[in-house]
């Protein structure tokens, strides 16, 4: 019973949702399902709100995010909050299997026809938004306009949209050694303005 | 201005983090990283750049029945053993505390290498290699990156395990496996995909291992051999599993047999 007692006093301070994300998940590598509910609630509108911008499809989004929340549990063991935030390690994982499903599923056969007829204004305007729209964050949204023009519509495709460099490329009508460059010149101007580097 | 990249690879950072390059070119990325120590920090810094574009994103409700979903696939869904140091196993349900730890406002300042250094030794499990592990493609590399990949090689398996789980038709089932333990199989027909995940099997004697077998009325299809390593592991069957399959598992020879050369000790039914 000795064992027990831990998750006993795990049970006492039960108001997990005053617990960092951090904690939670340190919770979660145990098996606590408690946390890992707790880090659900926390969380799941900022990881389903990633999901939905980039594959729109509802039931795709409900999809992933269960996948994404199932990888959570099941790599919790693996995560150590003295190498990054909980929600950045989150975050990326979720983007990461967005993309993944975005490549995967039919969506991207759609737009590989979309792609083929980019001279067509509409089909490029719905998938560039305005930074008005896409970003809520004030302080992202003023570093993003900051970027040269053809930065921010090719971090805004490979982000927001999913869209791989290749894709960017036919869509901007740009070499893809120009995107990549302009990729990582925007990602580098964005980590600047937003004093990500120490 | 930004600094100059070191060679081609250089200008892949961007896109990488943004999940941008192909499989294979993520592959070479990854391999180059392991050499560049100034390239791993740039990583590291526009990931977590990437991570304030996602978090400017306005959140969405989920819809309130998802997460009855998931909490209910947590009981079929394993977790992976911790890579660290065993002191930290948890022997009886608890962690103990990890020198260190986020105690937000004590740690020492740490330069963006060390943290990107640091970061390194826990990304690949994640994120950083699951490609170039899948697809074979990182040879060489000494012991580090040979544990590596065994680590994400591990991980590749709870993606795709996770994967079938969420699957709209996943379903799931426990049988007890004759010479001890459980294997409980998890199956989407649509997928066509399944992943055995036993617990408590015996490890077997050197020069013989356990075999996966797709079986229907054609006969039995060898679908991929495991040994029994600690006392929950997962397996992603191979091949393709056809709708009404019956899955079994053998004691065969090292290597596996074309065709069961023993009774099964376990057989799951999926119609």
């Amino acid at each position: 019973m000795l064992a027990l007692v831990p998750r006993d006093l795990d049970g006492v301070d039960a108001d997990a949702s005053t617990l960092s994300n951090e904690e939670l998940l340190r919770r979660v590598a145990t098996g606590d399902r408690d946390s890992f509910a707790a880090l659900y609630d926390a969380t799941a509108p900022r990881v389903f709100g990633l999901v939905k911008r980039l594959l729109r499809d509802h039931a795709q989004s409900e999809e992933v995010t269960q996948e994404i929340y199932l990888e959570i549990w099941q790599t919790a063991t693996r995560y150590d909050p003295t190498k990054g935030g909980a929600m950045a390690w989150m975050m990326t994982m979720a983007h990461r299997r967005a993309v993944d499903r975005v490549r995967a599923s039919q969506a991207s056969r759609d737009r590989d026809v979309r792609i083929g007829i980019r001279d067509h204004a509409p089909a490029f305007d719905s998938v560039t938004e305005n930074v008005e729209v896409l970003i809520e964050s004030e302080r992202v949204k003023a570093a993003m306009l900051r970027l040269t023009e053809l930065q921010r519509q090719a971090v805004q495709l490979a982000y927001f949209g999913g869209y791989s460099h290749r894709e960017v490329s036919a869509m901007l009508s740009v070499p893809i050694g120009t995107v990549k460059t302009r990729l990582r010149d925007g990602m580098i101007r964005l980590r600047d303005e937003l004093g990500v580097a120490s | 201005m930004s600094p100059k990249p070191s060679d081609d690879i250089g200008h892949d950072s961007g896109a990488y983090v943004l999940h941008a390059l192909s499989a294979d070119e993520r592959a070479r990325f990854e391999s180059a990283l392991t050499d560049s120590e100034a390239a791993r920090a740039e990583v590291t810094e526009l990931a977590d750049t990437a991570v304030e574009l996602g978090l400017s994103i306005a959140p969405v409700e989920p819809p309130a029945a998802l997460r009855g979903r998931i909490l209910d696939r947590l009981a079929t869904t394993p977790q992976l053993a911790a890579v660290e140091a065993p002191a930290e196993a948890p022997v009886d349900g608890t962690v103990a505390p990890r020198p260190g730890s986020a105690r937000p406002g004590s740690a020492r300042p740490e330069s963006a290498e060390e943290r990107a250094r640091r970061r390194w030794t826990l990304r690949p499990v994640s994120t950083l290699l699951a490609a170039a592990a899948v697809l074979g493609l990182l040879f060489g590399g000494g012991i580090a990156v040979n544990a590596v990949i065994q680590a994400q090689q591990v991980s590749a398996t709870a993606s795709e395990v996770s994967r079938i789980q969420a699957a709209p038709d996943s379903r799931h089932a426990t049988v007890q496996v004759s010479t001890g333990g459980t294997a409980t199989l998890i199956w989407s027909a649509e997928l066509k995909r399944s992943a055995i995940v036993v617990h408590g099997m015996d490890a077997l004697p050197g020069g013989k291992t356990y075999e996966l077998w797709y079986l229907d009325e054609a006969g039995a299809t060898p679908a991929g051999t495991f040994d029994a390593r600690g006392a929950t592991q997962s397996v992603v069957l191979a091949g393709a599993m056809k709708p009404g399959d019956t899955v079994g598992i053998t004691v065969e020879p090292s290597g596996g047999s074309s065709a069961p050369t023993t009774a099964p000790i376990a057989v799951v039914a999926t119609a």
